[in-house]
């Protein structure tokens, strides 16, 4: 999907079809399968760390009565969407998103804040990776001994940053809000794309007896 | 011999490719680049850290290879300063002399400065024993001084093979090949003094020089001195 606002819009949307309903996670869950690029947004390491937290929250609510299953699942494709989106994000969109939806007046800042946010995702990803090529240069493993001093040098390095960032927009005097002229390019799957969402999302919140007709 | 080959490399990351296709045998070579251009991700290919998408990167009687990043804070696993020096192995003995940090064995990593931090870790760098040595911007968060010492110790230091990426202009050893990253490729310039006058981003005052008609013979300021008194004859 080229168009941010599309892509944000369905995500949103099928997201929250897919924690209302185990059928719609599954019908989003193809949806997944059929419009992204599938099984290249999943990244190796960080993606089994989020499911296998989703796996040990379900069984826990396996074992105390609850429908684990069910959880898993809608949890599962929850997640599998917020990779996608976070694959997909290219710098500026969601500054152009929040402008475009709230106005330059309102906009402007939480799009920034959110820029900054996602960034030093990115930042954390690639602190890590080249921490792990450090770390296995000294014959060691990333391990718990590892922990503190690595996550204490990560934590530092993102104060030090957000002090340069904050240093960088005084500079160029930010003092709130700004300028920003988004543009949007899309295409006619973006807007199939919408339309599969919304349905999926209209067939969450109906019974299932009333879509299909059952033999009695 | 010792050796480090790329053949028909390329790597490639969202848009962003490099190509790279060479040999590098013992001695100190320069990889100079503009600030984008790929010499870190060439780091990191150099010392085995990255896999190319085709051709093929191999070394021979190479057994230790040490790829040191431009941000030291990336390298440290202790939480004192002893224990960073220890994590080194081999344990280089004197490095807090060295670097001027003896007294401070029991403070905590983080307290350093960043040109502390970078001082300890070239010089733990420099004393593991590796064969193949790829310094990743190693003059950078360093003061004039510093540059100077680090310069004089990479060139006397008798690692086989040493690549330095770096834009640096002025406190460089005195390397023997210069490589150049133009356009996504790295090019070998050659040895030296033949490499200079070819050096597209050479620094300005050497390029001034290469104008004049005085090459100098190498590039650490103590060879650009010299050609900037040569009396012509």
């Amino acid at each position: 999907m080229q168009d941010p606002r599309i892509r944000i819009f369905v995500v949103v949307v099928l997201s929250v079809a897919s924690f209302v309903s185990v059928a719609a996670a599954l019908l989003a869950f193809l949806f997944w399968v059929a419009f992204t690029p599938g099984t290249a947004v999943l990244k190796k390491t960080a993606s089994a760390t989020f499911f296998l937290m989703i796996a040990i929250v379900s069984v826990f609510t396996w074992l105390t009565g609850g429908d684990g299953l069910s959880y898993f699942i809608r949890l599962s494709v929850v997640l599998l969407l917020a990779l996608y989106a976070y694959y997909e994000y290219r710098p500026g969109e969601f500054l152009a998103v929040s402008v475009w939806a709230f106005g330059k007046r309102y906009g402007f800042d939480p799009g920034l804040i959110a820029e900054m946010s996602v960034q030093s995702i990115y930042d954390l990803e690639f602190d890590l990776s080249r921490i792990r090529m450090a770390i296995g240069q000294k014959g060691k493993k990333f391990g718990f001994r590892e922990l503190i001093p690595v996550g204490g040098m990560i934590v530092l390095d993102q104060i030090r940053r957000a002090g340069d960032q904050a240093d960088l927009l005084a500079v160029r005097g930010y003092t709130k809000g700004g300028s920003c002229c988004p543009r949007f390019r899309h295409e006619a799957r973006d807007y199939l794309c919408a339309l599969c969402a919304i349905i999926i999302l209209i067939l969450a919140f109906l019974p299932v007896r009333d879509i299909f007709i059952l033999p009695q | 011999m010792k050796e480090l080959s790329f053949e028909r490399v390329r790597y490639a990351r969202g848009g962003f490719t490099l190509d790279a296709d060479g040999v590098f045998g013992p001695g100190i070579h320069l990889v100079s680049g503009r600030v984008g251009s790929g010499k870190s991700t060439f780091a990191l290919l150099a010392a085995g850290q990255l896999s190319p998408v085709s051709g093929k990167i191999s070394t021979r009687e190479i057994s230790r290879a040490i790829v040191s990043m431009q941000f030291p804070e990336y390298h440290v696993t202790g939480i004192t300063v002893r224990d960073e020096v220890s994590s080194w192995s081999p344990g280089p003995a004197d490095v807090l002399e060295t670097v001027r940090l003896a007294g401070r064995e029991n403070d905590d990593i983080a307290t350093l400065s960043r040109g502390e931090m970078k001082r300890l870790h070239l010089s733990c760098v420099l004393s593991a024993g590796a064969d193949l040595l790829v310094l990743d911007e190693p003059f950078s968060s360093l003061d004039c001084t510093e540059k100077r010492f680090f310069s004089s110790e990479i060139a006397g230091h008798g690692t086989d093979i040493v690549i330095i990426c770096t834009h640096e202009p002025l406190w460089l050893p005195d390397v023997d090949y210069i490589w150049e990253i133009r356009d996504g490729s790295l090019v070998s310039l050659g040895d030296l003094p033949g490499a200079i006058p070819g050096w597209d981003l050479a620094p300005g005052h050497i390029r001034d020089l290469v104008r004049a008609g005085r090459i100098p013979k190498n590039i650490s300021p103590g060879a650009v001195l010299e050609a900037l008194c040569r009396t012509r004859g």
